[in-house]
């Protein structure tokens, strides 16, 4: 069927039958997404925006202030010392947690005995409350008797005192991450699946090493979940602070005072919501950058679909 | 009359009855036997009357996301239970009910309480919660360990530099350079601030005073204790403490010799320590300071202002809070109640015990203080944390750090004026 | 698929794992010994693993102490519903953002990730208010209605799943005649089990876990969760330990029974295999 030739608009080239079908298709598919994102999410996330514009209380009407709270961060000592804490925990946290959920997932990926439970076990500290898991590091890194020190001490060192040193909290944190790889692993085990065995049979018959297996079939099928993983582990170590307030409060001395733990005080005990407001655009456009930075880096990423 | 007559008139006064009751929530925040007990008193006032049904139910207050949302959105519950922090902050920015004119109304003044808290709970002229039940704040020693130390276990310290040689006696160090028992302990700052003739604020002008030369020299002598005990060695010892509500509380196993315990500790102690030895007295102070320091805290019952149902929700309150209920309550809670006329009622007084008793003294006689209650929430005792750590670290000298601490709540202040 | 493993490796590999799975189990295993003890027992030092005499009792303290028993049902409608809807929203949604192409379809993306770098705490009273002026305060529908739009996590995860399926397999289909739809649901959606049973876990996870947003919305207490329930547990003075482990470990003995068979999807993978060869 011959398709009718557009009038040709100048400056901007016209949608041919095609893409205006693709064009429908896609936003009817992404519909309900959209529909939620324009009735659910706009608004609260336009009147944050306002918020952070004012002095906001929550209780009292806000009080336009213009850029103050942003001039405020700024000159805030807190702001930097709460974003290096939070950097720190991502740029050690992050790969390190890629790291050791990948490699326990290689390892439930093989056709060992007991598989399921073994990676039930390995998920298991994923439904353990928050407050459990925060009194059982506690007492693994306690300085004078936790099983960590004790076994430093048979070695003569006089091991740190973890979360009780301002030196050695976030170290202790990052540590403590060790059990929460469960969800990381479980993704990338799904992932795995996905690699066909018509691949790494090529690769035998290529004479290929158990490396080279793994750099040139494993890796790139499954590049896809690394980027997902990557991503949301930046994007929750931005955002995460439930588990640092229960096992720290911050502390000591402000050495595990994250920012987004910052940001929820002064929401909800310094009754300073605009600021908070302010706190959570410049993280925003933070996280976005960061985002951004990997998304463009990420030619890494190998998707069989050409779409 | 006849018998269908008055039938019919009997049916028609139940129909006017059910349709006259009120009913109005109420967001408690204990749970378990407390919680109970609580829940006893809502049963007794529904039963007592006809006209208002209140309806209790169990929210723990966390940080009050919850109550600020319902706030926000305009459909709050009619008695609400928050923290103290939270009252002015709320109040002052038009959420909650004045109680001064019920209050009045009602007969209820500044004597009907225990001194020192009628302003508790109040900013600029208005009343805008009552506070439930009292924590009060004394000087403990462990009798066991002075004892064993060869100290007179009835003679606690009385001026700080007792304190001071009792601390450095009764600290010991183990095989590895690490505390085994803290002589003292000092938890919250800002008792030591008053004990050293400082204040937080002045309770005429509201105005906050962080850099009172009383709270400088309290901080400086702090200071001092830190520096002499190293502070990182007494993180490394807190880290390894058991719970507070356990029989591995540190007070109880001897860790720490003297601390500041608060009237829980009688009930706490007959539940985890009955064998414990311990004593209570004013805090020790130092020359010029205050001797008969009584730090008082509590949590609030307060009635939003847009709550559906005020009036009722405000009579109620002031039922909860008469002694007699009051005294049940705080019973229950092995607490203190506020009210004066409590003390002496029989649910109260008959648990009495010459621990309890000598809270009960220094709540009457001493100089009481409470959290200041500003618009600016727990910002200010955040400042006092970070003074305190810039001064743990070394990074800011006891001046500096309270001046900085002044200017960024004053600056904070500024906004609600 | 699993593969078959050397074995001069595995002496090696069954070490790392069982030694990796006693670490990964002390946490579960001192939840167990906690909610068997008494109130004392809990912070003994060092901790003990195995109380005696076990106070099976608390268990039953439990159901009495709160009314675990509803709240259970609660939290099974409000988990069930919510899971069946973002899955179904998610599914859909993700397959826009990767198997078809059209103009402005990056863009939307990437605001669709924005949604998830806005921390929540500044975005709640709006929320609430919002949510309060349509009326929904106080029922289940602020919980259940917005999993009819989707989960950003769901639909990038399923979105980089989906991604993973060659295209040689949806422009055959397309040769053939099958509309959009049909490509999704008969050759897209079973291709990646994995994946649904993976999204369906986490998010099973957090709605039944989630404790903040049943807190604000459901004013009445006959609506409470689970997650409202344990929090009450944890609020009372002497802060009940035993009781809220033994809570806990209920609440989480769903999860691990529903991981523990979901897991099994990820080794039934039919894959891409059967379409190269």
């Amino acid at each position: 069927m011959a398709a009718a030739r557009p009038r040709q608009r100048p400056g901007r080239a016209a949608l041919t039958p095609r893409q205006r079908r693709d064009l429908w298709l896609g936003l009817a598919f992404v519909s309900p997404w959209l529909v939620g994102f324009l009735v659910f999410t706009v608004y609260p996330v336009l009147a944050s925006l306002f918020f952070s514009f004012t002095d906001y209380n929550v209780v009292s009407a806000p009080r336009w202030i213009g850029t103050r709270n942003y001039a405020d961060l700024f000159s805030d000592p807190l702001f930097g010392k709460t974003l290096y804490n939070t950097l720190y925990l991502a740029l050690l946290g992050i790969p390190f947690s890629l790291l050791v959920s990948l490699l326990i997932a290689m390892l439930l990926n093989q056709r060992v005995r007991f598989q399921g439970v073994f990676r039930t076990l390995y998920f298991l500290p994923s439904v353990v409350p928050a407050v459990a898991a925060a009194l059982l590091w506690r007492w693994f890194l306690n300085p004078d008797y936790g099983p960590v020190n004790e076994f430093l001490w048979q070695f003569g060192i006089n091991g740190p005192g973890w979360l009780a040193d301002p030196a050695w909290s976030k170290p202790a944190l990052i540590l403590a991450g060790l059990w929460g790889v469960g969800g990381s692993m479980v993704i990338y085990l799904a992932g795995l699946q996905n690699v066909p065995v018509a691949l790494y049979e090529a690769a035998d018959l290529d004479g290929a090493g158990s490396w080279q297996r793994f750099r040139y079939v494993t890796l790139p099928m499954l590049s896809p979940v690394i980027l997902f993983n990557l991503i949301m582990g930046i994007i929750t170590s931005f955002q995460a602070f439930t588990n640092i307030y229960i096992m720290t409060g911050g502390g000591p001395s402000n050495s595990t005072l994250v920012y987004a733990l910052y940001l929820y005080q002064n929401a909800f005990q310094f009754f300073r919501m605009g600021y908070a407001s302010a706190m959570a655009w410049v993280l925003l456009v933070i996280t976005t950058a960061a985002l951004a930075l990997v998304f463009r880096t990420s030619g890494w990423v190998y998707y069989e679909a050409r779409e | 009359m006849t018998r269908v007559r008055l039938l019919a008139l009997t049916a028609l006064l139940a129909c006017h009855v059910a349709l006259a009751q009120t009913e109005i929530t109420f967001w408690y925040a204990w749970g378990g036997s407390e919680g109970q007990a609580l829940q006893a008193l809502v049963d007794e006032y529904n039963a007592s009357q006809t006209d208002v049904v209140v309806r209790g139910s169990f929210v723990p207050i966390g940080d009050g996301e919850r109550i600020l949302a319902s706030l926000a959105g305009g459909t709050p519950a009619d008695l609400v239970t928050v923290w103290d922090w939270m009252v002015v902050p709320l109040g002052y920015g038009g959420a909650l009910a004045d109680l001064s004119p019920a209050l009045t109304e009602a007969g209820v003044g500044e004597d009907d309480y225990l001194p020192g808290l009628w302003q508790y709970g109040a900013y600029a002229g208005k009343k805008y919660g009552l506070p439930t039940t009292l924590n009060v704040y004394a000087f403990t020693w462990n009798k066991d360990v002075f004892r064993a130390a060869g100290l007179d276990p009835d003679a606690p310290p009385t001026k700080v530099v007792e304190l001071d040689a009792l601390a450095e006696q009764l600290t010991t160090i183990d095989a590895r350079g690490n505390l085994r028992r803290l002589g003292f302990y000092p938890n919250v700052t800002a008792i030591y601030f008053y004990v050293f003739g400082g204040q937080l604020y002045d309770p005429d002008t509201l105005e906050v005073t962080l850099d009172h030369p009383g709270n400088v020299a309290a901080l400086e002598w702090l200071s001092a204790f830190y520096q002499k005990y190293d502070i990182a060695k007494i993180r490394r010892f807190q880290a390894g403490w058991g719970d507070m509500a356990s029989p591995f509380n540190p007070f109880y196993r001897g860790q720490i010799a003297m601390e500041e315990g608060g009237q829980w500790e009688v009930a706490f102690t007959a539940l985890y320590a009955p064998e414990l030895d311990w004593g209570v007295a004013n805090f020790p102070a130092p020359p010029g300071g205050r001797p008969d320091v009584t730090p008082v805290q509590s949590s609030f019952w307060v009635v939003p202002d847009k709550a559906p149902h005020r009036a009722e929700a405000t009579s109620f309150l002031l039922w909860l809070t008469a002694p007699q209920q009051s005294a049940r309550f705080a019973a229950a809670l092995a607490n203190i109640p506020p009210r004066r006329d409590a003390l002496s009622a029989p649910e109260f007084a008959g648990a009495v015990t010459p621990h309890m008793q000598t809270y009960l003294d220094m709540l009457l006689t001493g100089y009481v203080f409470t959290p200041p209650g500003l618009p600016v929430g727990l910002y200010l005792s955040d400042q006092l944390n970070q003074a305190l750590a810039a001064v743990q670290d070394g990074a800011a000298t006891p001046r500096q750090a309270l001046e900085t601490a002044q200017q960024n709540v004053q600056r904070e202040l500024q906004k609600y004026r | 698929m699993t593969r078959a493993i050397r074995p001069w490796r595995s002496a090696l590999t069954y070490l790392v794992l069982v030694v990796g799975a006693l670490f990964f189990l002390t946490p579960f295993a001192w939840m167990i010994s906690t909610s068997l003890k008494t109130d004392a027992q809990v912070f003994a030092i060092p901790p003990e693993w195995l109380p005696t005499p076990a106070m099976w009792s608390n268990y039953l303290r439990l159901m009495t102490e709160i009314p675990f028993l509803r709240y259970l049902g609660n939290t099974v409608f409000v988990t069930l519903t919510s899971v069946a809807f973002y899955l179904a929203s998610s599914a859909v949604v993700a397959y826009g953002f990767s198997r078809i192409r059209w103009p402005g379809r990056e863009a939307l993306f990437y605001c669709l990730l924005a949604t998830m770098v806005l921390p929540p705490q500044v975005t709640l009273i709006p929320q609430f208010v919002l949510f309060q002026k349509l009326g929904w305060v106080g029922t289940f529908l602020p919980l259940i209605v917005p999993a009819l739009t989707g989960s950003a996590f769901a639909v990038f995860l399923l979105r980089q799943f989906y991604s993973a399926i060659p295209s040689d397999i949806s422009d055959s289909a397309r040769i053939d005649g099958a509309n959009e739809w049909q490509i999704f649901s008969r050759i897209v959606l079973p291709l990646s089990r994995p994946a649904l049973a993976t999204a369906s876990l986490f998010i099973f996870i957090w709605t039944w876990t989630d404790f903040l947003n049943p807190l604000i919305y459901l004013t009445d207490d006959r609506l409470y969760t689970l997650a409202i329930g344990l929090q009450q547990l944890a609020s009372t003075r002497a802060a009940a330990w035993p009781l809220l482990m033994a809570g806990s470990l209920l609440m989480s003995l769903p999860v691990v029974v529903l991981f523990f068979f979901a897991q099994k999807t990820f080794i039934a993978g039919v894959s891409t295999a059967a379409v190269k060869g």
